[in-house]
């Protein structure tokens, strides 16, 4: 018999107590059915056709599939640089210019035909010097006279930007940048 | 007489199958399974069931859950073998799939748990610990089995998973921290701390029997 303390007939200990447990087992007959439950179900198992997902992950585990994993990554991979680099290389630059050069071209047709229609050149008369951005105002309180049409959040008027469309070619012409922030029209409630 | 100590003879533990000898043993079954051989698996499942069977059991105090998560888990195991490549040995590996089987179930079934005891083999009333606590407690001996056996379940169920995988695989498979970390995927000191508290928790609920 053990000489520690804990092991004293008086006193059982807790692994003592735990061990008790090892004898909670079935009988061998239960074991008989086991086995047999079992060799069915492996049956089963080796009968029934794993689910595609299954099928690929297993193909993708062998070294063959392994391979061909690597091998597309790669290529992929390959294709996304290749057309990142043509995207940004020198000759995509200079089909860029050439787009904005054939742009300016056209732009200036439009105005040549624009100052063709008068004897005056554009840029010299009084509409391009100075410009009507008069702001026209439509209002319903206008259109009945003031009386008894306005109604609480309803649309009161529109206003427009009023702005000949010789003038705006020949601005769009003379700089892209002109009417960047310009605001066509504006509704006020 | 026979003794606690006895009872773990004759039981087996997993110790005993984790030396370097058992360990080649299962990975030349192992080998023969992957090459083909469907019935090597039987020496495997023969040598393991019981074992398996024991934990899956103390997790899920169900023995008929029991029965079926452990042919659950020899089948898993016997699916996933041939990418088994023996960088563990092959019941460290197996115990893995057990807990997480048995881990899965019982997160499925957490509102739905009944309780199935198993039998009781004679060999615990032989044991020396029950005489003791039979001639404290002056109770009759049936009585005491079924009591005891009745408190030991529900204080494991007591305890987290987590807290009770640690506890089987130590106190009732007889396996080292070490191997108990393997199979958890845990630390050595994980190990030994939640064996610590669980054991803590485990006094407190057995109390009345370590100090009859």
């Amino acid at each position: 018999m053990s000489s520690d303390p804990k092991h004293t007939p008086e006193k059982v200990d807790l692994d003592e107590l735990l061990a008790l447990k090892r004898t909670e087992r079935p009988s061998p007959a239960v074991w008989d059915r086991f086995d047999r439950e079992l060799h069915q179900r492996m049956l089963q198992t080796l009968m029934k056709k794993d689910p595609w997902y299954l099928q690929i992950f297993s193909a993708f585990s062998r070294p063959i599939g392994q391979g061909i994993a690597l091998s597309s990554t790669v290529a992929v991979i390959a294709v996304i640089v290749i057309r990142t680099a043509l995207v940004t290389s020198p000759s995509a630059a200079v089909n860029l210019v050439q787009d904005f050069q054939q742009e300016e071209q056209e732009q200036a047709m439009i105005s040549q035909k624009v100052t063709s229609k008068n004897s005056v050149p554009f840029f010299e008369t009084e509409a391009a010097i100075n410009p009507d951005y008069a702001i026209e105002t439509y209002s319903a309180s206008d259109v009945s006279g003031g009386a008894g049409f306005e109604r609480d959040f309803g649309m009161d008027r529109i206003e427009t930007a009023n702005y000949d469309i010789a003038v705006y070619s020949a601005d769009l012409a003379r700089s892209h940048t002109v009417f960047a922030n310009t605001s066509v029209a504006s509704i006020s409630f | 007489m026979a003794t606690a100590g006895s009872v773990t003879k004759t039981f087996g533990s997993a110790k005993e199958s984790a030396s370097a000898a058992q360990r080649d043993l299962d990975w030349a079954i192992v080998e023969k399974v992957q090459a083909g051989n469907v019935g090597a698996y039987d020496q495997l499942v023969q040598k393991y069931r019981e074992h398996i069977y024991s934990i899956i059991y103390n997790m899920t105090s169900n023995r008929e859950d029991a029965l079926d998560l452990t042919q659950e888990t020899f089948i898993k195991a016997f699916q996933a073998i041939g990418r088994f490549k023996g960088k563990s040995s092959f019941f460290t590996w197996i115990y893995r799939i057990a807990i997480n089987t048995s881990m899965t179930f019982l997160k499925k079934n957490r509102r739905r748990r009944f309780i199935s005891y198993e039998n009781v083999d004679d060999e615990m009333t032989k044991t020396e610990v029950f005489e003791r606590l039979t001639s404290k407690s002056r109770t009759e001996k049936g009585a005491l089995v079924q009591e005891l056996q009745e408190k030991l379940n529900e204080s494991l169920q007591k305890l987290s998973p987590k807290h009770r995988t640690v506890v089987i695989l130590h106190e009732i498979e007889g396996l080292e921290h070490a191997e108990i970390a393997e199979i958890t995927k845990s630390s050595v000191g994980t190990v030994r701390s939640r064996l610590h508290y669980a054991k803590q928790q485990l006094q407190s609920y057995l109390q009345d029997y370590l100090n009859a």
